[in-house]
């Protein structure tokens, strides 16, 4: 299919699969301190949130501020199976993703029949009733303690030998694994007929329903999707960080993974990924200007929803790269 | 008859926006339903295609009761409608927006999406096929790569006909398609009716311009106040004495009879 | 038990006035333009800093500072809507959301740096000492608190019904359609009502301040609860701000007194309730 050459259409951003590929198996070899690749991991787990924000919102159009709330479900659940079962996260990482779909089937089904303000309001306050709960249910959860020592797993391939993923090469693997499984899945289901169902949902529901598309379907398949990679990223992050607490459910969370979306590019597949890794990367290496960074944030995103509906790749699509074509074929002509 | 429309009443508060309508549609004509404006013509669409429960009253088509049913649902009966206010999806191209149609007649599940299942690729290269013959029969066809939003107002009417054209409708309900269209644009658009007419859909049109009305419809349904005063064809709704009266003032009604 | 419960029904009354000033001006905002703010706690934040700042950093007394701080604040919103707001208001939901998004950001980090992350106390000249009105205990800041308050909410109240600018606020608030057709200058109606509606929190804010602490995080959470107040008062009702700011606050004590753990929770779930169901709030009759 198309789309497996070219993952993007609208920003003509080619990305070759192999090259792609090769390039992520050499990153940790090419001795990168063990930071740099902390901070590749957590990016990788961060592209799983964005991207899957995207189908909901940059896609389908609908404005969730509760996946963070599916975040910390699936980290929960990992971390409770690990913690009171003993599952290791072989188990929890399935688990997780499937307890995030789930809890978002029931919760969409109630909250994906109103849209605008209504829905965005009633997302946040689902979020919030998550914190509490989390906070509260001390004898589940421990409240604000968190529950911490969640083990990152470990695997034996006979004939190859143990492979011990707390070991952060190892993690590496598993994360960008997940992150690319992720956005190969958001991009297949985008490009796909369930994909233009959702443009239909975004665009204008009411014509897309008088010619057959249901608009509760596809808000709910983009949901429901959209929760299980959050749950997925959760449980990484449980078993990567070894703890979690309440704090998952914040909302500077949310806010982190809009800004990713929107400033990225909310209706790509790249976008979300690009702000993904550049708003992991740059807050480290913008260490002079510490106290000014979400400051700044604020108003990239600002200035972004007023003036780059479509976020930074965008930019690339609509203005670099033919200025850039147009500076090559001047080239050829010389 | 393809379309039964039975009794049907629609309050809106106090307001009695249809007060005991019925009228019936039958397989391959073009029916029109006019009135003034306030008639209850765009609130009797509604109803029909299920944007709207009635307050009583059924709408049953190729036999099966509709009525109550979400829009999507009717949708996949066949029964396709275009609103009055021009609706696109603004920022797709033509084709994206025609290719929208489509899933009216498949709409794959996650599962077989993500196990790329054969019949889904098939739908996905057929539909490339299908939307430049839809493009090609409404004149859209030059068009399009363009966003709906870049089109003029006249050309996004036209997109309009052709998104409901690729959901395949047995029956197509237009509410004023040529309102807003300049000469050219509305001569196209009788064609375009007659070549649908051709091709054995039904129709159902809410339309001003009487010389559209006259030129195409088999059958006329005069709306006012809410209720049915006359149905007949366009000659005999013509000279209807209280089709003139609910009209009394309105000069084309006067060129058209003339 | 029984006994306390003046004491609770007054200091719930207290904050509850509070969330009214903040709640009031964002139902307003999103009455007369159509965007839910989340940047509007902010106000109310900067309301308080701002207070502080000028009355322990310019040693001004507390009554110079609270008029000063709000006119900023005021003047702030004022400008806002003219470089912000005004070009949302024909955005989707969810552009104007993002956008008082990184809106909030700027405010409260900006706030954060320039005053830095501890909770102050608001230097005032009232006595700290207990004062007994019958069954209530209660301090000074607090009775002057809630004196200027209610006064506020008094005015408030005359000013849009009984004023030409009151009446033409609300006619905006309903129908903008028809308010423009009447000659109202909706432009202006709109930067007036977001100046008014900053200035209402920033005063919230520079009232409480004196009885609890100022410090830049306390507005997002006053945010929060203002959106639960104009989702039970019903969006763009301000009569219903003022029920729900008060049922909220003094539910709230009353609260601590059954001490639920998930009384936080009940608002929000109220909310989602009123969402999906009464969108028009839980005193309106449907
Ligand atoms: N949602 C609604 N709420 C209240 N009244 C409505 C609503 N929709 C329509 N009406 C009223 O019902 C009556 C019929 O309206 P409708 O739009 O169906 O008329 P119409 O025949 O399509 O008119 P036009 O030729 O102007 O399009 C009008 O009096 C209108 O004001
Ligand atoms: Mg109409």
């Amino acid at each position: 299919m198309a789309f497996s050459r070219n993952l993007d259409p609208r920003t003509g951003l080619f990305l070759r699969w192999p090259v792609l590929a090769a390039v992520l198996v050499a990153l940790p070899f090419i001795g990168l301190t063990g930071y740099e690749l902390h901070l590749l991991i957590v990016s990788a787990i961060f592209v799983i949130l964005s991207s899957s924000l995207s189908l909901i919102m940059g896609y389908g159009g609908l404005l969730s501020l509760a996946h963070a709330a599916f975040f910390g479900i699936g980290a929960y659940t990992s971390a409770l199976l690990f913690m009171n079962f003993k599952f290791s996260m072989w188990v929890g990482l399935p688990a997780a993703g499937i307890v995030s779909a789930i809890a978002a089937i029931c919760v969409g089904s109630l909250f994906l029949k109103v849209r605008g303000h209504r829905f965005v309001i009633t997302s946040l306050a689902f979020v919030e009733i998550m914190r509490l709960i989390a906070v509260n249910a001390v004898d589940l959860t421990r409240g604000q303690m968190g529950l911490p020592g969640i083990a990152a797993p470990v695997i034996t391939i006979p004939g190859v030998g143990t492979i011990d993923f707390a070991s952060k090469t190892a993690f590496y693997f598993l994360a960008v694994g997940g992150a690319a499984i992720c956005v190969w899945t958001v991009a297949r289901i985008v490009h796909s007929p369930i994909g233009w169902g959702l443009l239909a949902l975004r665009e204008n529901e009411n014509l897309g329903e008088s010619v057959g598309v249901s608009a509760f379907r596809h808000a709910m398949i983009a949901f429901v999707v959209g929760a299980f990679f959050a749950g997925i990223a959760g449980s990484l992050y449980a078993h990567y960080t070894g703890f979690v607490s309440p704090d998952l459910f914040f909302f500077s969370y949310t806010v982190t993974m809009l800004v990713m979306v929107v400033i990225g590019g909310k209706a790509t597949i790249l976008g979300p990924i690009v702000g993904a890794i550049a708003f992991t990367f740059l807050p480290e290496y913008l260490r002079v200007v510490a106290q000014y960074r979400l400051v700044l944030v604020g108003v990239v995103l600002l200035a972004t929803v007023l003036a780059f509906p479509n976020g930074i790749v965008e930019l690339w699509s609509r203005w670099l790269r033919p200025a850039f074509l147009r500076l090559r074929s001047r080239d050829h002509a010389a | 008859m393809l379309l039964d429309v039975d009794n049907i009443f629609m309050n809106f508060g106090g307001i009695a926006a249809l007060k005991g309508i019925s009228f019936s549609v039958p397989e391959g004509q073009v029916v029109s339903v006019i009135g003034p404006n306030g008639a209850g013509k765009t609130t009797l669409f509604n109803i029909v295609t299920g944007f709207q429960k009635p307050t009583a009253g059924q709408v049953r088509f190729a036999g099966s009761v509709v009525t109550g049913l979400l829009p999507h649902r009717i949708a996949k009966h066949g029964l396709i409608r275009t609103f009055q206010k021009t609706e696109v999806f603004p920022a797709l191209t033509v084709m994206e927006c025609v290719r929208i149609g489509l899933l009216n007649n498949f709409q794959p599940s996650l599962f077989s999406v993500l196990t790329g299942k054969a019949e889904v690729a098939a739908f996905v290269k057929n539909s490339v096929l299908e939307v430049a013959d839809i493009l090609e029969m409404v004149g859209l066809h030059s068009k399009s790569e363009y966003l709906a939003q870049e089109l003029s107002y006249g050309e996004q009417r036209l997109l309009e006909i052709a998104v409901g054209l690729a959901a395949r409708p047995r029956l197509l309900l237009l509410d004023e398609p040529s309102s807003g269209l300049n000469a050219e644009e509305s001569s196209r658009f009788s064609t375009l009716v007659r070549r649908l007419q051709k091709q054995k859909i039904t129709i159902v049109l809410v339309e001003h311009n009487m010389n559209v009305v006259m030129g195409v419809s088999d059958q006329i349904v005069v709306v006012h106040h809410g209720e049915k005063i006359a149905e007949g064809t366009p000659e005999a709704v013509s000279q209807n004495r209280d089709v003139i009266k609910a009209y009394l003032g309105r000069e084309w009604v006067t060129d058209a009879v003339g | 038990m029984l006994d306390l419960l003046p004491q609770f029904v007054f200091n719930g009354l207290l904050i509850g006035m509070s969330y009214a000033l903040v709640a009031i001006g964002m139902t307003m905002i999103f009455g007369i333009m159509n965007i839910a703010n989340f940047a509007h706690g902010e106000f109310y934040m900067l309301g308080g800093c701002i207070t502080y700042f000028i009355a322990a950093k310019l040693n001004a007394p507390y009554l110079v500072a609270v008029p000063v701080s709000v006119a900023v604040v005021t003047g702030l919103g004022f400008l806002l809507e003219r470089v912000v707001f005004r070009q949302l208001r024909l955005k989707s939901a969810m552009s104007s959301v993002l956008a008082t998004i990184g809106l909030g950001l700027i405010l409260q980090n900006g706030a954060l740096i320039f005053f830095g992350p501890q909770p102050q106390a608001i230097p005032t000249s009232f006595s700290a000492f207990p004062l007994q009105l019958g069954p209530i205990f209660t301090t000074e800041a607090r009775l002057f608190a809630v004196a200027v308050t209610a006064a506020t909410l008094v005015l408030m109240y005359v000013f849009l019904n009984h004023t030409l600018y009151g009446t033409a606020m609300r006619a905006t608030f309903q129908q903008t359609e028809a308010a423009a057709l009447v000659a109202i200058p909706i432009d202006r109606m709109r930067g007036i009502t977001f100046a008014l509606g900053a200035g209402l929190a920033a005063l919230g804010g520079a009232l409480l301040g004196a009885i609890f602490f100022v410090q830049p995080a306390m507005g997002a959470t006053e945010s929060l609860k203002a959106f639960i107040v104009v989702i039970l008062g019903g969006l763009g009702s301000i009569p219903g701000s003022i029920v729900g700011g008060i049922f909220l606050g003094v539910a709230e004590s009353l609260g601590t007194v059954v001490s639920s753990a998930y009384k936080d929770a009940i608002g929000f779930v109220l909310v989602i309730i009123i969402m999906l169901y009464r969108p028009d709030g839980l005193f309106k009759k449907s």
